[in-house]
């Protein structure tokens, strides 16, 4: 298959560097693009090893597929009907196009290019489920630029850690802990954002309760909890978080804690897999459902390819607000700002949808 | 990574452990030092809320006896940038922490500490 890369009519040095790079080429020849072309425009790219013929560099890849490279063509059009996927600058041109061909388009906003919109544009039409877009999630990247210096945190399911780097403009000045059960994610995650800098990540369950009483100012937990089967354990990671916020022994009255949690809801409906039925350890509801995701032994190709089971949790509107007052009822956590008589609870500070996606973000607070 | 200040937040949630369960013990440990940017605003913030005792213990474990064993009144420059240090430029690459209560341990492997618990173990 054929994926287009395309950067439109000025520069987006990253996404062409990205675009390029062995990790990503991997991941595209993995699901089955072997031929890559990126329309460069005048971003900057190593070309040392690319052959160049006229205006294009080349490259043949071990095996089979090739990259192709060059900066303008007259006209986008006839790359967009050949390609069967399309990874973009959020061009409003460019999406249009590639929306009316009925493509598939990974949508990468500029953060270079300023009073263009396109952060808008992407989040918006990733919001009605048009286009997957590629930057962290808005409210996520403003909750995290909320948070004071000083104050240490948990990511609870880091996954690739792409949230451990954030706040962008104020680097060092939170540290945000990230926890995972899958290793190969976190040795990815350790060196998240780049620079050299190492991020602190700890191989764990959500579940688990591996922390000092009060250890974290505040916790994100995105697209994690909905992969537990079952109400019980959901609320569990959910109290689980509560629990572990910090209480100051200084002179403030009120503590801090702050939460942000996002599962996952997945826009289209995944198919039910009868065949794996009983194959998973936990006990799951009949309205739950389970997406199975195939994926090719990597590069080796005498091995019959392998099967991964995950599990997930659609959440249903409300039903995420509902899980975490009631993980706080539980807890006797009052839910509502802090009030006369009642010496702690929680605030939900906002919920909502976004990118396809239910939030919801709390505050804990504590009278001593 | 494992620094001293994820070890700071540790504890041991093996089954039925729930007193004395902080600090982990540090064993067979190889140590590597690394540079990372000095942000004072941060380690300052941060001073509030760590386990004082705990963190000098374990940064004189790995052979850095810069800290006082109080926490002074007033902190100055230099005991911010030790602290800097011990929090953020010691990486444990290797060994294991034990539970000081249960005797439990977690390894650490490639600078990734496991705390994983067998099902069994789980409480």
């Amino acid at each position: 298959m054929h994926a287009f890369v395309t950067v439109g009519s000025t520069r987006f040095d990253a996404l062409v560097k990205h675009a390029l790079s062995d990790v990503v080429i991997d991941v595209l020849r993995t699901k089955g693009y072997s031929d890559i072309v990126v329309q460069c425009g005048n971003s900057d790219f190593d070309r040392s090893v690319y052959t160049l013929e006229g205006d294009t560099w080349t490259r043949n890849l071990e095996g089979e597929g090739s990259i192709e490279v060059w900066k303008f063509k007259p006209t986008l059009q006839q790359e967009y009907e050949r390609a069967d996927l399309v990874i973009s600058h959020a061009g409003s041109g460019t999406i249009l196009d590639v929306l009316r061909l009925k493509k598939p388009i990974i949508v990468v906003p500029n953060p270079t290019l300023l009073d263009n919109h396109q952060e808008e544009l992407a989040s918006a039409l990733a919001d009605t489920g048009h286009v997957k877009a590629a930057s962290p999630w808005p409210i996520i990247a403003q909750f995290l630029d909320s948070i004071p210096t000083g104050w240490v945190g948990l990511d609870s399911g880091t996954g690739n850690g792409k949230y451990l780097p954030l706040p962008h403009d104020r680097p060092g000045s939170i540290w945000t802990i990230g926890l995972d059960r899958s290793r190969n994610l976190l040795s990815i995650a350790r060196t998240a954002g780049g620079n050299n800098i190492t991020r602190e990540v700890v191989w764990g369950d959500v579940l688990g309760w591996q922390w000092r009483h009060g250890a974290f100012d505040y916790a994100i937990s995105i697209a994690t909890i909905h992969h537990l089967s079952t109400p019980e354990r959901r609320k569990l990671a959910v109290q689980d978080d509560l629990s572990k916020r910090a209480v100051p022994q200084n002179e403030r009255s009120e503590s801090h804690g702050q939460d942000v949690f996002v599962p996952w809801v997945l826009s289209s409906q995944p198919q039910p897999q009868p065949k794996q039925k009983g194959k998973t350890k936990q006990g799951r509801t009949p309205t739950e459902s389970v997406q199975q995701i195939a994926q090719d032994t990597q590069n080796v190709q005498d091995e019959p390819s392998k099967i991964f089971h995950r599990y997930y949790h659609m959440f249903a509107r409300g039903e995420l607000r509902e899980l975490v007052c009631e993980a706080a009822k539980d807890l006797h956590l009052h839910i509502g700002p802090p009030d006369v008589g009642v010496t702690q609870g929680i605030d939900i500070v906002q919920d909502g949808w976004e990118r396809s996606n239910y939030y919801v973000e709390l505050r804990r607070w504590e009278f001593r | 990574m494992v620094r001293l200040i994820t070890h700071n937040l540790l504890a041991c949630h093996a089954k039925g452990c729930t007193t004395n369960n902080f600090p982990l013990q540090l064993k067979d440990v190889t140590i590597e030092l690394r540079e990372a940017e000095f942000n004072p605003d941060f380690v300052s913030g941060f001073l509030s809320r760590l386990e004082w005792t705990a963190l000098v213990n374990a940064a004189k474990e790995l052979g850095d006896t810069s800290l006082p064993p109080e926490l002074p009144d007033m902190v100055d420059d230099d005991l911010l940038k030790n602290l800097h240090h011990v929090l953020l430029e010691i990486h444990i690459d290797e060994g294991s922490m034990i539970c000081p209560n249960c005797g439990h341990s977690y390894p650490i492997s490639n600078g990734i500490p496991n705390m994983l618990l067998a099902e069994h173990e789980i409480g």
